[in-house]
């Protein structure tokens, strides 16, 4: 049988378990049988090349390490002869560290990977081989390592499948995960469709609507052509109205929408123009009926100041009564002369009266006449009493003259406030006229009738009327205007609608289609990969169901000779639907109850059920060796897991898988295995080494039995 | 002796691995589309074993859901003028 190409030719172990100094157990590519007590390091061996190959997956390294090893150093060295020498696989748990980490180095001291070196190795876990066998001193509560839940994986392994439900499950995952990414795209699609669809329902409404009431009135819907030459028709006669150049190239919509602001332009500069004509002449016509009415009061007030004179002119004549001012003032002055005469002879005759009184003189004082004094005093009295009334007279006069003049004056005052006043109006009237003639535009020199103005005024009435019906009219066409670009515009809309609606119908179509193509494509590659899935599973099931009674009948085989089992001697394997971890379970039965399989887990005894795993190991190990580049059988006390009154089988099967494997085989029943090991084993094939004595600060010790 | 028994063994389990499942899946898969891809899916585990077909396949389904996802993006941005 051809070996594998590693062969363990020694173990150096620090700090691990029961293990403290370093230590290292040398195997020189031999089988190795480790005899001693129970508690005293065998099992650390086992362990710890365990370890070294595979870590511990599933549970804290930490436990790995020998708590009492003061350096805290934990790691576990195989050295192990290969090709071109020794290679050599180290494993570290560094002081304080979670997680170890393993290098593996060829002779020459480089460091490569597992997988290259290792591959059936790196592929295989440590629960996957059972090559690996624990059966003994676990500790309480730890999951047994005689575990046949994941016996498909070995089996699949072994019969190098493991390929193909692996793919299996991947494709599987694949789908799954494709199935819910297109129905997500799908319903993307169907929204899109809907929105499409909802677009198109809007296209055709707006269409509808326009169409009852369509703007070309009656008759066929034109072509976009039509509507086209319609549309620069009627920019061109706008632009020629707006004295505007519409351009050769321009399209229709911008062709309307420049018409549109031209009509703009024309209706405002119209509007301006005519509005600006119309309030120069309402404002001509008002000016000129203000300067009429204006007119008309200043002749009214003329006319009134005239007859005033006439009036007073009539009264100064009567009160004067042929004479003028100055007659009356001279007369005046002669009166007041004649008072003053009067007056001063009448207050002399007084003073005189007075003197002859008191006196009693014969002649007169003045003019020295003897007349005696009585005869003097008659004469003055005479002269008192013709003097007084004559100088009542003079004052009466005086003061009728005086009011006569007073009068006088004040008629002279208001004819000359009345010839004022009529000045005035005739300057008032030829400022009107002057203004009015600057209205009407004619010279200072024309003569203009009221009856003219009045003809003219009307004629100014008459051109604003005439402008108000221009204006109106002018307001009129605009509209016709802007009706006329509404109606294109409805009519340009509506191609705009149609060809809306015709581009959501081809997106509806030929838009889709693409995506619908794509779809198509993804789900035939979701249907092609579904059944090259189904396929392989059926394939696969073949393989399992061809290979399944061989398999059945070698497990048996060597499950009876190593166990001796005799109330369920049957093993078989059975495989149900899928490729998954239930898809293989592994059962054991009795001729004595036919058609009845169980498992091994509810009627089995822990040494049989921990043999089992042992068991594809056997069967495989007699033909397919040379896969596995190191073919290392662990065994960590067999009579934990063998029924040791058929050691002889056991060592057979030992033996033969020794043929090509080497068996590490840790046991405390030396003195059953030890005398036998003999019969089955070269001398030079094997070493026993003895484990004496364990120190917890030290370690175990041993020696070496050759 | 013993190379008679092994041979014999192998004789029982020649068409139980993976070699032979996927040879049978060659000659199953006659159609040319399924046979195309299930070559690339072998070539693809021959040079990076099955995680490679994996790669590939998810790969392949991506590009097409991109490619769909990219055609509908045009489709909604020719919707939005």
């Amino acid at each position: 049988m051809p070996r594998a190409k590693f062969r363990l030719d020694s173990v150096t172990i620090e700090g691990f378990k029961g293990f403290a100094d370093r230590q290292t157990i040398t195997f020189s590519g031999k089988h190795a049988f480790l005899f001693g007590k129970n508690g005293i390091g065998k099992s650390s061996v086992v362990e710890a090349i365990r370890w070294c190959l595979f870590g511990l997956a599933e549970r804290p390294e930490s436990e790995v390490r020998n708590a009492y090893y003061a350096p805290g150093e934990c790691q576990v060295e195989l050295a192990l002869q290969g090709p071109g020498g020794i290679w050599h696989i180290r494993r570290r748990l560094r002081p304080g560290a979670e997680r170890s980490r393993a290098t593996i180095t060829n002779p020459a001291g480089q460091e490569v990977l597992q997988a290259q070196v290792f591959p059936y190795l790196a592929r295989m876990g440590p629960k996957e081989g059972t090559h690996v066998i624990f059966a003994a001193q676990q500790a309480t509560g730890r999951r047994p390592q005689a575990d046949v839940s994941d016996f498909h994986k070995v089996l699949y392994s072994y019969l190098h499948l493991e390929e193909v439900p692996d793919l299996l499950e991947r494709l599987d995952k694949i789908l799954e995960e494709q199935k819910s990414a297109r129905e997500d795209v799908a319903s993307e699609i169907e929204e899109i469709e809907e929105e499409i669809r909802e677009k198109l329902r809007q296209a055709e409404f707006s269409l509808e609507e326009l169409l009852r009431n369509p703007p070309w009135a009656e008759g066929e819907m034109p072509t976009y052509a039509e509507t086209e030459t319609r549309v620069r028709s009627f920019a061109q006669e706008i632009a020629d109205l707006a004295s505007k150049s519409l351009g050769a190239d321009i399209p229709a919509r911008e062709a309307l929408e420049q018409a549109e602001q031209w009509c703009q332009g024309l209706a405002t500069a119209n509007r301006q123009e005519l509005q600006g004509k119309l309030g120069q002449q309402r404002g001509k016509a008002a000016n000129l009926r203000n300067l009429l009415q204006a007119l008309e009061r200043i002749e009214k007030n003329q006319a009134e100041a005239t007859a005033n004179v006439a009036i007073s002119e009539k009264e100064l004549a009567s009160v004067c009564d042929g004479r003028t001012t100055e007659d009356l003032q001279k007369e005046i002055e002669l009166f007041k002369t004649q008072m003053h005469r009067s007056a001063s002879k009448l207050e002399i005759a007084k003073y005189a009266e007075q003197y002859c009184t008191n006196y009693s003189p014969a002649e007169c004082p003045a003019c020295l006449t003897r007349c005696g004094a009585k005869r003097l005093i008659e004469k003055v009295k005479l002269s008192i009493e013709q003097g007084t009334p004559e100088q009542i007279a003079s004052a009466e006069k005086l003061e009728s003259l005086k009011t006569t003049h007073a009068k006088v004056l004040e008629l002279n005052s208001r004819l000359d406030e009345l010839k004022t006043e009529i000045q005035r109006a005739e300057q008032g009237h030829d400022s009107t006229m002057t203004q009015i003639r600057a209205l009407l535009g004619v010279s200072n020199d024309a003569l203009l009738s009221k009856e003219y103005i009045t003809t003219y005024l009307s004629s100014i009435d008459s051109s604003i009327h005439t402008l108000e019906k221009t204006l109106d009219s002018t307001e009129s066409s605009c509209a016709q205007l802007r009706k006329r670009t509404e109606t294109f515009r409805s009519e340009l809309r509506f191609h705009t609608y149609r060809d809306k609606q015709q581009r959501i119908q081809r997106q509806l179509t030929s838009g889709l289609d693409p995506v619908r193509d794509q779809l198509r494509e993804l789900v035939e590659l979701e249907n092609t990969v579904h059944n090259i899935r189904e396929t392989l599973g059926q394939a696969l099931n073949e393989a399992i169901d061809r290979a399944l009674p061989h398999l059945n009948d070698m497990m048996t085989d060597v499950y009876q000779r190593l166990t001796g089992q005799e109330s369920f001697e049957k093993i078989c394997i059975q495989r149900t639907n899928g490729y998954g971890a239930q898809s293989l379970q592994v059962r054991v039965g009795s001729e004595r109850i036919p058609d009845q399989l169980f498992d091994p887990e509810d009627v089995l005894n822990g040494q049989a059920n921990s043999a089992l795993r042992l068991v594809p190991y056997f069967v495989f190990s007699q033909f397919q060796a040379e896969a596995l580049e190191l073919d290392l059988l662990l065994i960590d006390d067999p009579s934990q897991s063998f029924d040791t009154s058929h050691i002889d089988f056991l060592l057979q099967e030992l033996a033969d898988a020794g043929s090509h494997a080497q068996l590490i085989i840790a046991t405390h029943e030396d003195e059953r295995f030890g005398p036998q090991i003999n019969h089955y084993f070269a001398t030079d094939e094997y070493e026993v080494i003895g484990f004496t004595k364990f120190d917890v600060k030290k370690g175990p010790s041993f020696v070496v039995d050759r | 002796m013993e190379a008679q028994h092994k041979s014999s063994i192998e004789e029982l389990f020649k068409n139980c691995d993976s070699a032979y499942v996927f040879e049978q899946i060659r000659r199953r898969l006659d159609k040319g589309e399924r046979r195309s891809l299930w070559r690339r899916i072998e070539s693809e585990m021959q040079s990076g074993g099955v995680g490679a077909a994996d790669t590939y396949l998810r790969s392949a389904f991506s590009e097409l859901v991109q490619q769909l996802r990219d055609t509908l993006s045009r489709l909604e941005e020719s919707l939005e003028e």
